[in-house]
Order: C-alpha cells, then structure tokens, then sequence
C-alpha cells in the first residue's frame, strides 16, 4: 500500500519522502481564480491559504521537486504528483478556467493525475486534456461497486473511496471491482456527513464548518404532532445521546498529539486497518491535512510507514496493530473508538484501558 | 392540500437512507395505487452499500412488472445509476436525483454578507448547481438521463441558460435537503457504545418517531449582521456549554431572531418558507423546463 501524503511546498519534499511519503497531493488556488471569483468560491475542498499553491509556476516547481525525488536510489520511479481540481461542481465558466489550467500542466508534465468529483468536469478532462489520469475523489462518493465501476468508465484510473465504509464493505466492493485502483482514508480528518452530500460550503467565513455548529435542540415527537419530549426517562435518553454526539463531533479532526515518545497526531485514525487493507490489495492510503504543519506531516507519514512496514515484514496483523495502539498512546481516545475510520478494525484485546485520572494536557497538544 | 392542483405522480420511496427501502411488497401496492389512479410512479432510491444495492434489484423487477407506464427510478447514487441502465431491455426512465444535483444549500449563505467575505460580494457558484454546466448535461445525456431533480436553495438559483432547455428539472418543495450521511445520529439511539456513530449495519429507524429542531447559534442578517454570534444573555459559559443542549421548549418563531433548520434521520433539512415558495414560484414561470413540483407534505425520510 503506497503512503499518500499532503504537501504545499517544495521544501517539504525531501523531509517527507525521507519519512516515507509514496506519493504526494496538492491543491491549486490560483490568484486569477480569486480576481474572477472572490474568496467564497473555491477550485478545491479548502479555500485561500495554506492548504493550496497559488499559481501554476508554483506548482510546476514543486512538481519538479517532488519528480526529482526518487524513492529508493536513482534506478526507482519518480515519486508522483496530483492535484485535487474536487468541488463539488463547477459552472461553465469556472470548468473553462480549469481545463486551461489543466492543459497547462499536461503540457508541463507537472501532474500525475487529477483528483475530481464533478462526473461533468471528468468528461470533459477526459475529452479536452488527452492523456490526463484522472483520480475520483471521495466526494463523488463511491460506497459501493457499481458507483466504483461507473467511475471508471467515466475514465477515473482509481477510486477514493468513501470515509463511511466499514471494512468488511471496503472487502464486499473490491471483490466486485478488483481491476480498479482504490485509495481510502488512513489519518488526520473526518467528516460528520457524507462530504459529496453535504451542500455547505466548507468553512464559512465568521461561522466555521456547519457540521460543527453548536445548535440548540429540541427534540419532537411525530405522533404528538411536533409535541417536546415530557417523559423523563425518555428526555434523559436523548441527553446522554446529544452530549454523546458532541463528543463524536469533537473526535472528527485534529486533537493535538499523543503522549508517547513519537507524539504522533491524534486526529481520527485508521492505523489498525491498514493489515486488512493491505490484505485486500488497496492501492494508497491518504493522510489529510495540505494546510498541516510540516512536523504533523511527518508524524503521520512515519505512523503509517511503521505500521505498514510492520505488517509487511511480519505478516502478524496483531502484532501491527499493537504497534499501532503503543504509537497511538491514546488509551483513551482507542478505548472510545471515536476517532477511528473502521472501528471494526481494532483488536479489543489490545487496547489499554485509560489510567483514572490520565493527565489530559498530554492528548491536547503538547508536543 | 385542497388548494394544491392534482397529483400526477406518486413519489415513493426515500432518498437518504439505505435502511428505509420499502419492501418489494410496499413496492407492488404502490404500482397497483398509481395505476388505479391513473398516476405515474417514481421510485425514490438513496445512496447505498453493495447491501443497498442487493436490496433494490428486486425493487427494480417489480416496477418492470407492475409499475405504471413511464414508471421512474430516482437515483442518488452513481452506482445505482448504473445498475438501472444496465438492466437489458429495461423500460424504466433514470432521474438524476436531487442528491447527485450539487448545489450550495448551506443554510447560512442567506445571512452571509460581503462582511463575511472579506468585503466581497457572495459568488454567483452560491445560485448555480450541476444541471447549469454543460459538461454535467451532457454526461447525463451520455447515460439516458433526460430529468433531473433540484431543490431551490435559500438563497435561490440563476435562471437556466438557453442550452438547459433539453433538460426537465423537478422543483421539490418547501423541504430542501442540506446535508446527509450514514453516520447517524438518531439511529445511534438505539445502539450500543462499540458501534454508536458509525454507519449503522441495522436499524431500528428511531426517525419513524423523532424529529429534531435546530435553533442556530446566529440571527438572521436582515435583524442585523453585527449580533452574530447570538450568545445567551448573562452568560459567562463557553459557548459551546451554552449551545449544543437540547432544550423542552424554543422562544416563540415570530420572535425569535435565529434561524431554524430540521433534521430526520442521517439528514438536515431547511423548509422555504412563503415568501420563499413565492421565489420558487416565479422561478419556475421563468424557466419552462421546470415542469414538475414535488411536495411533500412532510420531512422527506
């Protein structure tokens, strides 16, 4: 399974193909693109910033970088580059600004593959940019094989599958489609909703992501015509659940760094998967996070190397998972499963019950 | 209802969950009512597992069977799109459904303003949607999609452009899907710790009872921008302590200044309102290709 990681500069290349980075993703926000469309409307799923590269000079030169950067001595392959063009959809005039952008770095041989959601911009790549490898993103959701096998007959080289799909039906789709490269989540970032399905824009300037919003609720039941909850034992039960969910909602992105040695990041996490995956014969594992400091990319490539390799060299998927659960030192956050992307892939067994009274400033961001 | 014109279609079915699929048994009566009716039918399918996708097929071989002439399926799902149209000889008609249609139905852009933006004004991609490009058109008319369903966000859409004239739209109304996913907050009510938000295996549908309001954290724009965001008075509480608590009873609607958004099941919904509706209205004497309302008289799940 090759190691996906996010990057925004060229410096960044080496430390993390050091680390053990397979293959890197970026994003573009070109200035022109803010001239035309201001700050509300994005080319990707992260707005102006860190997260993306502001113009196609930028990016050919970090493609250069990453290009030169082989992986293991001068007789390896190029390490490869894509680039996420994944809104949801794009108006004409925007498809036509990124089919130039798009043909430029064809011609520049700058990007690997294109990550797209919009099935019409894919027909369109395929048609106007020949040549062009086009990546689904998971925001055209794919949770089954048939959406798979309509993706790749869009012409979509790989998959990104779903953040919501259990393992046994990551195991289900790919028996269906074993031809077609999939790619699933491994680190860092979650959403509450489907993200194809969630018609929000991702950060709000002034009000943050919606999924987050801190809503009051009332409760209603249908057969009281919309009546509140008077029952007490009925109203408790929806307590626990709504305190239970805002933890949930915390869990979904980055929660600082792990109290053991390697103080890894504690975002949501699919470390315990990845024998399974690599059984099933997944192409790539993400890590998320382009607008992430450079150390938590690092921690994140080398947590997924470590647990990968293991798996490679041992064969003992137990014995990757315990390295897993002891670079992780989050007994808490394991225990409660809320963090995972497969929670079905943990080894009960081998979690740690969380010490009474565990020192929480170590799961909060201390490095 | 009365003053409604009258029904041609029966819209049957759901769009959001995978766990809510009629019966082939509901499936067949629904066939029989439209056709002692004299109605269309179309069957209504959300995004799926290859589970979903198992449980539709039969679906698919009683509306062959029995379904009204023109019977329809309502895709959300690219793979479900695909599972229809590569049914051999099929007679079945393929709407894209309004999942599928991308659109910005975030419920806060009506109270955005150019002060949120940095000075800017909001971008017109916030009035567009799929069915406006091209490129989307004629993929869909690559895989026999000749309808396509939408909402109407808040905010409203642009007119459609001359070359969305070979295209027929279906307007929903008054409830507009936000956002949905198979993590599910309302089946997690039944569950145990180990599974509790993670996409349900099975479930025992808690949303066939409940409903949740959502009272929002901001006031309306119109009530002014500078009170956003609206914090409880005297309170010294984090917000996050103040806000995110269920509550028995919410201030009256006309007085209150913040918004008020619907969720059931895995979904939010907004619900246009009647000058909105108003809006809807007279976005569909504007572009003949809008020629279908549907209604629902209650939370779509």
């Amino acid at each position: 399974m090759q190691i996906l990681c996010p990057i925004n500069s060229p410096e960044e290349v080496v430390p993390l193909v050091e680390a053990g980075a397979d293959e890197f993703y970026c994003g573009l926000f070109p200035g022109e693109w803010y001239e035309k469309w201001g700050r509300g409307s994005w080319p990707n799923r992260r707005g102006p910033g860190p997260a993306n590269l502001s113009s196609v000079d930028e990016l050919a030169r970090l493609a250069d970088t990453v290009h030169t950067a082989r992986l293991g001595g001068d007789t390896a392959q190029p390490v490869p580059l894509f680039v996420a063009l994944n809104q949801q959809f794009y108006p004409d005039d925007q498809c036509d600004f990124l089919l130039g952008i798009a043909q430029e770095l064809q011609e520049r041989n700058a990007i690997d593959a294109f990550i797209v959601s919009d099935p019409g911009f894919m027909s369109l790549l395929k048609k106007e940019v020949p040549g062009a490898r086009i990546f689904s993103s998971t925001v055209s959701v794919a949770t089954n094989a048939q959406a798979v096998q309509f993706l790749a007959d869009l012409g979509c080289s790989r998959v990104i599958l779903s953040r919501h799909l259990h393992l046994a039906e990551i195991e289900q789709l790919q028996q269906a489609v074993p031809d077609v490269e999939l790619e699933v989540f491994l680190l860092n970032d979650n959403c509450y909703f489907e993200e194809g399905f969630c018609s929000t824009t991702h950060t709000m300037p002034g009000f943050g992501v919606y999924c987050m919003t801190p809503w009051e609720l009332r409760v209603t039941r249908d057969d009281q015509d919309g009546g509140g909850l008077t029952d007490p034992e009925e109203r408790a039960r929806w307590d626990f659940l709504i305190d239970e969910h805002r933890r949930f909602l915390g869990s979904l992105s980055h929660r600082g760094f792990g109290g053991g040695r390697a103080a890894v990041p504690l975002g949501p996490c699919g470390l315990c998967a990845i024998p399974k995956l690599m059984d099933l014969g997944i192409h790539s594992g993400k890590i998320v996070g382009r607008e992430a400091s450079l150390y938590r990319k690092i921690r994140s490539v080398q947590s997924v190397r470590y647990v990968r390799d293991s798996y490679r060299d041992s064969g003992d998927p137990r014995e990757a998972k315990k390295k897993a659960v002891e670079l992780r030192a989050d007994p808490e956050g394991c225990n409660a499963g809320m963090s995972c992307y497969y929670r079905g892939a943990r080894d009960r067994d081998l979690i740690p019950l969380p010490s009474r009274g565990a020192d929480r400033t170590r799961t909060t961001g201390a490095k | 209802m009365s003053e409604l014109p009258d029904y041609s279609h029966l819209y049957f079915g759901v769009e959001f969950c995978e766990h809510l699929l009629p019966s082939a048994d509901d499936v067949e009566a629904a066939c029989a009512f439209c056709r002692q009716r004299q109605w269309k039918l179309s069957l209504l399918t959300p995004y799926v597992t290859d589970w979903g996708l198992e449980k539709i097929d039969p679906l698919l071989q009683v509306l062959e069977e029995h379904g009204p002439e023109d019977t329809e399926v309502v895709v959300n799902d690219w793979g479900v799109l695909r599972q229809v149209t590569s049914r051999p000889d099929t007679e079945l008609k393929v709407v894209l459904g309004r999942g599928l249609n991308r659109m910005f139905r975030d419920p806060r852009v009506p109270d955005v303003g150019p002060e949120h933006l940095g000075g800017d004004a909001p971008p017109k991609a916030w009035t567009s949607a799929s069915h406006q490009s091209q490129g989307f058109r004629t993929m869909l008319e690559g895989v026999g999609v000749g309808r396509v369903e939408t909402d109407l966000p808040m905010q409203g859409l642009q007119d459609l452009g001359a070359g969305a004239r070979g295209l027929k739209l279906s307007l929903h109304l008054p409830y507009g899907m936000v956002a949905s996913g198979r993590i599910c907050m309302m089946s997690a009510l039944e569950q145990s710790a180990a599974v509790r938000f993670t996409p349900p295996r099975a479930c025992t549908a808690p949303c066939r009872d409940y409903s949740l309001e959502l009272r929002a954290p901001w006031t309306r724009r119109t009530d002014g921008a500078g009170s956003l965001p609206l914090v409880a008075e005297d309170s010294f509480l984090p917000l996050d302590h103040v806000l995110n608590r269920r509550r028995n009873s919410f201030p009256a609607e006309g007085a209150d200044p913040a918004p008020r958004f619907l969720q059931k099941g895995n979904t939010h919904f907004y619900r246009l309102d009647d000058a909105r509706i108003d809006d809807a209205l007279g976005w569909i004497d504007r572009n003949p290709s809008v020629d279908r309302i549907v209604f629902a008289p209650d939370l779509p799940m």
